[in-house]
């Protein structure tokens, strides 16, 4: 009897140490018997629970998993053996919890005499598949195709998302069934490179994960797309690689879009770049800068762009680059000198678009080069030019002050010697036909040069100017005739004295 | 007028005057010059001198 006894008492130990809940009831629902584990499951005390009866305790059950007891208790009385069922139970604490049922009867003379129901939380496990389901679903919308395979020749799949067709055209069973091997949708020329990637990473043990450099497919209508692969290399204790996991993105479109802006990037015969402003390096530049500027492109990246900037442009620069940080001022015609590797320095004329929130600018840029020295000779040629009218105008004044005063002196002198024309010997005509030539060489010299110059520059219409140009030639032409012919009169009259 | 014009209207002024004294110069020359063959060539000059006077006054005209 006593060894019976202590038989019962090790039986209600294990009882008690079970994990799953464990419940005794009658055939109206009373709980006679309940083990820790359903305790511990419930917040509630042994004595709030023995006795009472199952359908009456509402706190506990609510009314959707009720309805369902009372549905499978009915059927159990009757004999039938029901499948393990889940329903949600409410906690002291107001707790839900999801458990898993297994209801079954122990007989007694043929008839039901006990329904023993043993209780299993699942919660933590249906929360996870949730979880799962959901981020799976996520992953699915977004178009990332989530794969497994395995670690054997030609890439056999153990698993591929549902959304695999979307991209692939196959379908789920198309991979799974073997009809098509991943091997097979990879482009032929990428298919070496592929093999690469994955041998390397796979040989190396730290390597968890890899990306492949994007790489071409084939879709099941033969089209051509481009996709991200990010690989997760599974291992077992050994370091033997099991099977790889896969999240496969189509970038076909940003891949075109890409290779379109960096065409048009690279095209242009404008520099364009975008540059950090707060590094004060270029991220990305047009292949023009290399060929005005003569530097490599990893050159021009590896350094801050001032490094480049001629030393007296530095400042300005600073200024126009912390002027797009604060205000997000678009910058317009800014110029400032860049260093060629020849040691030179070419002008750049500027647009900068600045992204204060990103830091960024996006600018353009062309060579003013040959525009700068020109306006650099144009400015030297017009002070040149100036000077010389400022002179011009200098002696011109001069000449005509001294030839009027010259003609005046002259006609008193002549008033004077035929005042005195008794007692002085006249004028030669030689020395009046000389006084003529002085005449009209003032007259040529001054409008060849100054006044046609100045007629020029004049804001005249040019109908205006072509006439009074024409009208200074003829004056000019006819002068020099006068000078002549008065020259050939001077020489008569010598030849006459001789 | 702009500054520019003014400035050539007075270079012309000038211009008008030379040609004018010049006129005058060779009028006196012909008063006394007896040498038939002078006297054709300073005729002719001062004709053509004339004549400048007059374009003088056109460019005077035409910058105002």
């Amino acid at each position: 009897m006593a060894s019976e006894e202590k038989l019962l008492e090790n039986l209600d130990l294990v009882f008690n140490k079970l994990g799953d809940g464990l419940l005794f009831l009658d055939t109206k629902g009373k709980i006679l018997k309940l083990n820790q584990a359903v305790l511990d499951l419930s917040g509630y005390k042994k004595e709030e629970l023995i006795g009472s009866n199952v359908f009456k305790l509402t706190k506990i059950f609510p009314s959707k998993s009720l309805k369902k007891i009372i549905l499978i208790f009915a059927e159990v009385l009757k004999g039938k053996s029901i499948d393990l069922y889940t329903i949600e139970v409410k906690t002291r604490q107001g707790e839900l919890k999801i458990i898993e049922v297994n209801t079954s009867v122990l007989k007694q003379n043929n008839k039901v005499g006990m329904i023993v129901v043993v209780i299993r939380d699942i919660t933590g496990r249906v929360n996870l598949e949730k979880e799962l389901k959901e981020s799976k679903e996520i992953i699915e919308e977004s178009g990332i195709v989530t794969f497994v395979w395995l670690n054997k020749k030609g890439w056999p799949i153990k698993y591929v998302s549902n959304n695999v067709v979307d991209i692939f055209g196959y379908s789920v069973q198309d991979f799974k069934s073997g009809k098509i091997s991943y091997e097979k949708v990879i482009h032929p020329k990428d298919l070496s490179r592929v093999f690469q990637e994955v041998k390397e990473n796979s040989e190396n043990l730290k390597v968890k994960s890899f990306k492949h450099q994007p790489y071409r497919i084939i879709t099941k209508k033969e089209k051509i797309k481009v996709i991200n692969d990010r690989t997760f290399i599974i291992r077992n204790k050994q370091g033997k690689v099991i099977e790889y996991r896969g999240l496969i993105e189509d970038i076909t479109e940003k891949k075109k879009l890409e290779d379109d802006i960096n065409n048009m990037f690279n095209l242009s015969n404008y520099m364009v770049c975008k540059a950090d402003l707060k590094t004060g390096r270029f991220i990305k530049i047009s292949s023009a800068f290399s060929k005005i500027l003569g530097w490599s492109e990893e050159e021009l990246l590896s350094k801050p762009f001032t490094d480049f900037i001629h030393p007296k442009d530095v400042k300005k620069t600073n200024n126009a680059i912390n002027e797009q940080m604060k205000e997000g001022k678009e910058i317009l015609k800014f110029e400032n000198r860049y260093k060629t590797k020849k040691g030179d320095y070419v002008w750049l004329e500027w647009s900068a678009h600045p992204v204060p929130e990103e830091n960024v600018s996006y600018s353009s840029a062309y060579d003013i080069t040959y525009r700068k020295k020109t306006e650099k000779k144009l400015r030297e040629n017009q002070e040149d030019s100036q000077r010389r009218n400022e002179e011009l105008e200098k002696i011109n004044n001069l000449m005509v002050g001294r030839e009027l005063k010259m003609i005046e002196l002259k006609k008193e002198i002549k008033k004077l010697k035929s005042g005195m024309a008794s007692i002085e010997k006249k004028k030669t005509w030689t020395e009046k036909f000389q006084e003529a030539v002085e005449l009209e060489e003032a007259v040529i010299r001054k409008y060849q040069t100054f006044y046609l110059d100045q007629l020029k520059k004049s804001n005249l219409s040019l109908l205006r100017k072509r006439k009074a140009v024409k009208l200074l030639n003829r004056l000019i032409d006819e002068s020099v005739e006068h000078e002549n012919r008065f020259r050939e009169l001077i020489k008569k009259e010598y030849g006459k004295t001789k | 007028m702009a500054k520019q014009n003014k400035k050539l209207a007075r270079i012309f002024n000038d211009l008008y005057l030379i040609e004018k004294q010049a006129r005058d110069l060779y009028n006196e020359f012909l008063k006394t010059l007896e040498d038939p063959e002078e006297r054709k060539v300073v005729k002719f000059i001062r004709d053509q001198e004339k004549d400048h006077m007059r374009i003088a006054k056109e460019l005077i005209d035409l910058v105002k």
